[in-house]
């Protein structure tokens, strides 16, 4: 028995067509992929091409006004899906009654992000940056921001016993003439 | 036979060289143990994955059980083997005795005692944090030293060559030995805090794109270039026939180790690495496609046929096999390295798969085959059984295709359903979904998984019975004439008068290497890698000139080649197939300069610290996130959200490469089989974490994660504190001397106000310097820097 010899040998087999074409191929893709991103920068980077989406993505197409959201707080059924949302993703910090836990009380006259419809869409939707207040546009999506903030709407000013006042005192404008 | 046996041997017969398959054998019987106990632990992991229950104690949980399966596997059993492939062809190739037992025997304990301490250090949750370099520093340190036990005695045997020429297997253990050794060195710098304790001087991007380079040297220069030498030694000689074609071997190398220098970033894409830095392993991972399948093309070639002998050879098959998968792994890791793939794939299943593909389907193959090529030869005797090896060859196949299926099919699910929308905007389904999803997916893959097991266990029985059965002289290997070989074909002209001059002097084998090293295709090769790099940092129109002229000279270079192919002098290459230190210094080059490229600006460059990102620990956060590392937490859940809507609506904003500054180690993990924890903090109250330590199942129903109620009655060492951020401070992150010195009691003072939070929200009682509220201070700082 003897293993060795044969794969000390060597031949001199031409080197396949099919893998030149190959390689000529990956060596293109592979110029092009820099020279487009990077070089020529024709593509965005992946932050560009994420701040551009989730812009998108944050932007319904039509006006949420404070109109709007009252309407939406007298609307039965959103009110409820907005209460089941609430449930859902709220009462961890704000407690099952929003009266408060880690977050805020949402049934006082206090609030820090403002306290009117439209602010408390915004701050459902975008978060408050350095108060502890996450984004949740993204993850719930704008219909149920708008819901949740309908049911939040009807909260105000429930005064339910809970944590302590936060924030600046807010009172609704005088209905405009 | 001991080294001055060995010697003695070799003197007394100078017309006859004598093979000394010993250590060859031990490192085989070693792989075969090590082998089966690495996948037995794989097995067990992927138990708890489908049952919790799994995680049978607080050491054996799949935190600190997956980096065991991983070491051992990549280290123990694929080191193992490639060291008894290495030392078995070496010897004949360049025909030379073992130049010394003790040698080999000190490299052969050394680095089974390495295998063993990590099997036992990790358990017990002595890591570094780093995926893939997870060993304590001593190890590490006796790795390094094990590793130059080797090279020592693979260098040495190649000074005392008999054969003047080296063999391609030859340069692949060559380049395996300086890329991994090179790799180690630099991926395991540290600041020692203890006996098994330290901290990696480099952190957070840095840190990130170093491990993968250390990482890309594992799974490329450990796991793949090594196996690739042993197949071009061992699939001809089961073929019964040369290698199909030398100008390809020598494409393939440079090649394969000029470009797995650069495709670190492929493991990082779309994080917080530098986008150039992401841009340039995008590009090389396609070149890699390529670079390979010259290999998988030179092998298949080879044993076109040679069909016939597969009846003949057992091991033939497993090459094929072997081969197979290779080149489905090469084609896959391309793919994975456009960006828009990558971005479904990374965190997925589909990465494990990627990596099994290898795992299983190259090297498992490989070693199998070169198993039964050699330890009959070794022993002089007949495989015990070919029915069995015939049996292991379908359950190895089988069992690989079953494992990739489910992870390729798991890997889609996840990444499809982490982005899926619902019908009315949002996410489509929670994180929990998308892991019992893959659960049907998990049994699977264990199902796989054991039979690949099965398979091996059957070879360790037949192989095990064929040595038992085979002659006691085991080791006294074979003679062989030492008469010179008749030249291959390519250099019927080598033995010039130069040549023949030049190896008589010292001087002038220094004009030879010189020689060799300042030639023509090397002046090229750097001038068209140095214009590419300068395009690199050059405007649009001048990068593209630029590209353009490195177009132009390697077109010229490789026409010019072509053009010299018939010529009577020889090649500049069979020349420095004769030199071994023109080789190894070229091989140096090839494999460093694409890690020198990416790294060399990120470190000159460095990251700004950004108030209101970048903030050192709490000396109770870092207690904390000690036991984060120690857990290994990192296997399960990363620390780096990506710019996608669907990771920022899970996780929060996208992560920043100034949060992970003081990182040491970052923490970005690859795999998410729980949610992203970069801004876990805050997230939820102390009082939930606590909960969800003890029972996860009680806060998450249907959570796959193992409990953690001893770091309850577990205590935090806050005396060690202060030495532990002495240590951060040498590695770079500012920690002041009265924050240094008042350590214990700020830890003391954070833990009191947690535990009192914990008391007033749940009724429960902590100590302040328990882990479990040490724990709960590093993640709910998580993204919340103060």
């Amino acid at each position: 028995m003897r293993p060795v010899g044969d794969a000390r040998g060597e031949s001199g087999g031409p080197v396949p067509r099919w893998w030149l074409w190959a390689t000529s191929l990956t060596v293109a893709l592979a110029a092009g992929t820099w020279l487009w991103t990077e070089a020529l920068h024709l593509s965005p980077t992946p932050l560009e091409r994420y701040v551009a989406e989730r812009a998108a993505a944050l932007d319904t197409g039509e006006p949420v006004t404070e109109q709007v959201l009252a309407d939406l707080a007298r609307d039965k059924l959103a009110v409820r899906a907005g209460e089941g949302a609430f449930a859902r993703n709220c009462a961890r910090c704000h407690g099952a009654g929003a009266e408060g836990n880690i977050g805020p009380n949402l049934t006082d006259d206090f609030w820090i992000g403002g306290g009117a419809a439209l602010d408390i869409y915004q701050t459902i939707l975008r978060g408050r940056d350095g108060k502890g207040m996450p984004s949740w546009g993204l993850l719930l999506g704008t219909a149920d921001c708008k819901q949740l903030a309908a049911y939040v709407v009807t909260l105000r000013g429930a005064n339910r016993p809970g944590k302590a006042p936060q924030g600046a005192r807010w009172s609704p404008a005088p209905p405009a003439k | 036979m001991t080294g001055a046996e060995a010697r003695t041997a070799q003197h007394a017969r100078a017309d006859a060289v004598v093979y000394s398959d010993r250590v060859a054998l031990r490192f085989v019987v070693a792989a075969l143990v090590w082998g089966a106990l690495g996948m037995a632990v794989g097995l067990l992991i992927a138990l708890q994955l489908v049952n919790w229950r799994a995680n049978l104690s607080p050491a054996l949980t799949f935190g600190r059980l997956r980096p065991v399966h991983t070491t051992t596997v990549v280290l123990a059993f694929a080191g193992n083997m490639i060291f008894a492939g290495i030392y078995y062809s070496s010897q004949r190739l360049l025909r030379v005795a073992l130049p010394s037992e003790r040698l080999a025997a000190l490299h052969f304990w050394s680095w089974q005692l390495c295998a063993a301490a990590a099997a036992v250090t990790l358990p017990l949750g002595h890591s570094r944090g780093v995926e893939l370099a997870e060993l304590a520093w001593p190890i590490n340190l006796l790795l390094a030293l094990s590793w130059l036990a080797f090279a020592v005695h693979f260098f040495w045997m190649i000074a005392r060559r008999n054969q003047p020429r080296l063999h391609p297997a030859i340069w692949f253990t060559i380049a395996t030995i300086v890329a991994f050794g090179a790799a180690h060195a630099v991926g395991s710098v540290d600041v020692p805090v203890a006996a098994l304790a330290s901290y990696p001087l480099l952190g957070g991007v840095e840190g990130a794109l170093v491990a993968w380079w250390h990482g890309e040297a594992a799974v490329g220069f450990f796991l793949t270039v090594p196996a690739l030498g042993l197949l071009y030694y061992f699939l001809p000689s089961a073929a019964g026939r040369p290698i199909y074609s030398h100008r390809l071997a020598i494409i393939h190398f440079w090649a394969v180790i000029t470009i797995s220098g650069w495709t670190a970033p492929q493991h990082l894409l779309d994080t917080a690495l530098p986008d150039w830095a992401q841009s340039a392993g995008a590009a090389t991972g396609l070149l890699l496609w390529a670079a390979l399948w010259a290999g998988v093309a030179n092998g298949l070639l080879t044993v076109r046929g040679a069909w016939s002998r597969l009846r003949a050879e057992p091991a033939l098959s497993f090459f094929i096999a072997a081969l197979l998968f290779h080149g489905l792994a090469a084609v896959e890791g391309s793919v994975l390295s456009f960006k828009s793939v990558a971005g479904l794939a990374h965190y997925t299943d589909w990465t494990i798969g990627h990596v099994h593909a290898t795992a299983l389907g190259f090297d498992g193959l490989m070693a199998a085959g070169i198993f039964y090529w050699m330890v009959p030869r070794m022993v002089g005797t007949e495989l015990r059984s070919r029915a069995a090896a015939g049996a292991h060859l379908y359950a190895a196949v089988v069992g690989t295709l079953v494992y990739l299926s489910a992870m390729w099919i798991a890997g889609a699910t996840e990444g499809l359903m982490w982005r899926a929308e619902g019908p009315t905007g949002g996410m489509a389904y929670s994180f929990l979904e998308t892991v019992t999803a893959v659960r049907v997916l998990y049994w699977a893959r264990m199902g796989g998984g054991a039979l690949y097991l099965g398979g091996f266990l059957l070879m360790a029985w037949n192989l095990a019975s064929t040595i038992r059965r085979g002659r006691a002289t085991v080791g006294h290997g074979e003679r062989e004439p030492v008469a010179t070989e008749p030249e291959p074909i390519h250099d019927a002209a080598v033995e010039t008068g130069a040549e023949a001059e030049a190896a008589s002097s010292e001087s002038a084998r220094g004009d030879a290497v010189r020689g060799l090293l300042f030639a023509k295709p090397v002046l090229i090769a750097a001038t068209v890698i140095g214009l590419l790099v300068a395009a690199g940092f050059a405007n649009p129109l001048a990068a593209l000139g630029l590209f353009f002229l490195a177009l132009l000279l390697a077109m010229g270079g490789i026409a010019g080649a072509a053009a010299r192919r018939d010529s009577e002098r020889p090649s500049w290459h069979a020349g420095l197939e004769r030199s071994g230190r023109a080789l190894t210094l070229l091989v140096a080059a090839a494999v460093l300069v694409g890690g020198a490229v990416e790294i060399a600006p990120l470190l000159a460059r460095g990251t700004e610290p950004v108030p209101g990102e970048s903030a050192p620990y709490s000396p109770l956060q870092l207690a904390g996130r000690d036991i984060y590392i120690a857990e290994g937490c990192r296997a399960c859940h990363s620390q780096m959200i990506r710019p996608f809507l669907w990771e920022v609506a899970r996780y929060g904003e996208v992560s920043s490469a100034a949060e992970s500054l003081y990182d040491h180690p970052f923490q970005w993990g690859s795999r998410r089989i729980g949610p992203d924890l970069a801004r876990i903090g805050g997230r939820y109250p102390g009082l939930w974490h606590y909960q969800h330590m003890i029972d996860p199942r009680s806060v998450t129903p249907g959570s796959i994660m193992p409990p953690y109620p001893h770091l309850v009655g577990e205590r935090v060492d806050l005396a060690g504190l202060p030495a532990r951020m002495r240590a951060l401070r040498a590695a770079g992150v500012p920690y002041g001397d009265r924050a240094v010195e008042g350590a214990a009691a700020a830890a003391l003072v954070e833990g009191r106000a947690i535990a009192a939070e914990l008391r007033q929200t749940g009724r429960v009682e902590a100590a302040p310097d328990s882990a479990i509220v040490a724990l709960i201070a590093y993640l709910q700082r998580l993204g919340q820097p103060q």
